[in-house]
């Protein structure tokens, strides 16, 4: 990989919602992906650290709904988040499973709203730019499961701020990742990219 | 741990009335960590699935075990760090009473919650789970997509079988290993395929949802409509009488 990789990745075309039904169900399909991975990340977890700190799963997840929030807006950040917990429920296979809707939600939203305050329409975002964005998902996520853990699980502070920060180098790793992989995915020519620059308008 | 269909009072209760169940039940644990509370709870929900669902206790004991090592776990935690006198001595570190009351209660509210759910999926499909959801609010366009995703989730499930077969067929040690860190490695490879067909595959079930009316405005009608019915609202005001019991007869 040359020092371009690492520069800026290409534009794509951000729009903060989408309501068209590619849109939709591409989102559901990245869903069901994180859902997949999942049922094995867990096992994985559980044979590392018992399943108290999930480590593999905060860097796989950022290489799914940073995608899915960047693409897809809003829309894509609330499919993608909800999926995994709405199968979770329905199959009764984690008893945690109503609390993942907000702590994923509070991965997701924060990525929205920032890739919408700094990514210009002219390019896309820089490395630092996107590493900063998918850590504060991470943070913002860190957060709302350590609450949970508090509330659901009474675990003394001391061992939430641990697994808080045991998880962030994770989800930077995973940052990383996912750039390089959101890179090729944008040269799929799967992904809708920017037909027009800063100065031209916006096709109807 | 999926929908089973069947005629039971259960089954043919509205998913909303269910639904309320649910929230009571989780309520109910999440407010309190006192064993007693919990025990009562935990017979009572059990014992209405295996009244109103033909859900024996025995059908989901195995399926609930897998929560049992987390039990052990949070029980040990809570009786390392909570204060208080000592229970008992395990290879020279202390266990604390409060600590295991407290990890046991936890346990016992999680058990409550799986049995909950696990009442909730078993009957309660998930094509009724998107007509509740439409019918709280959310435009059918969205809430179809409840029964839409478990539809795909095996093709998905599918998808990542494949991709690890052949990665063991070409002899990569990534994809079955006993070593966690190859498996990482070849999950991360996984999921790039996964996200591009992912991506290749929605166009073309999206243009053909289209083509079936999936997002013609207006009303829609459907085949089998949801109904509140009075035992609905008797099942309803049976959860709230939990509540109450708890309030007057546990506090």
């Amino acid at each position: 990989m040359t020092a371009a990789t690492w520069s800026t990745l290409p534009n794509w075309r951000f729009r903060l919602v989408r309501r068209d039904t590619r849109s939709v169900i591409t989102c559901v399909f990245l869903g069901l992906t994180i859902t997949v991975m999942l049922q094995i990340i867990e096992r994985i977890d559980l044979a590392l650290t018992g399943g108290s700190i999930p480590i593999i799963a905060s860097m796989v997840v950022v290489a799914i709904w940073v995608p899915a929030s960047a693409f897809y807006g809003l829309t894509g950040a609330l499919i993608t988040a909800w999926i995994n917990p709405l199968i979770s429920n329905l199959t009764a296979s984690q008893p945690m499973a109503p609390f993942l809707f907000f702590t994923n939600a509070a991965h997701t939203i924060p990525i929205v709203l920032l890739v919408w305050a700094l990514k210009p329409r002219s390019r896309g975002l820089r490395l630092w730019e996107f590493l900063a964005i998918a850590q504060v998902g991470a943070l913002a996520d860190a957060a709302v499961f350590g609450l949970g853990n508090h509330v659901i699980m009474h675990l003394p502070s001391g061992f939430i701020v641990f697994q808080a920060l045991a998880m962030q180098p994770c989800a930077l790793a995973g940052g990383f990742i996912t750039y390089v992989m959101m890179r090729r995915l944008l040269k799929t020519g799967l992904v809708e990219t920017a037909r027009w620059g800063s100065d031209a308008e916006e096709p109807v | 741990m999926t929908y089973r269909p069947g005629d039971t009072f259960l089954h043919r209760t509205d998913p909303r009335a269910k639904v309320g169940c649910l929230l009571v039940v989780l309520a109910l644990a999440l407010t309190t960590t006192r064993l007693d509370v919990l025990a009562v709870l935990l017979a009572v929900v059990a014992a209405a699935l295996w009244a109103m669902a033909a859900i024996a206790p025995w059908s989901y004991a195995r399926a609930l075990a897998v929560i049992v090592p987390l039990i052990v776990l949070l029980t040990l935690l809570q009786a390392l760090v909570q204060p208080g006198p000592v229970l008992a001595t395990v290879a020279g570190v202390a266990l604390s009473r409060p600590g295991v009351l407290l990890g046991l209660g936890i346990g016992l509210r999680l058990l409550v919650m799986g049995i909950a759910f696990h009442g909730f999926s078993v009957t309660t499909s998930p094509s009724a789970v998107s007509l509740a959801v439409h019918k709280a609010g959310i435009p059918y366009r969205f809430a179809y997509l409840a029964s839409f995703a478990f539809r795909f989730l095996p093709l998905l499930q599918d998808e990542a079988r494949t991709l690890l077969t052949a990665m063991s067929l070409r002899a990569s040690p990534d994809a079955y290993g006993a070593n966690p860190v190859p498996r990482v490695r070849g999950l991360l490879r996984l999921v790039f395929p996964m996200l591009v067909g992912a991506l290749r595959r929605s166009g073309d079930i999206a243009l053909s949802m289209e083509l079936r009316g999936y997002g013609l405005r207006g009303a829609r009608t459907f085949t089998r409509p949801l109904r509140f019915r009075a035992s609905d609202g008797v099942l309803l005001a049976g959860a709230v009488a939990l509540v109450a019991i708890r309030i007057w007869g546990f506090s």
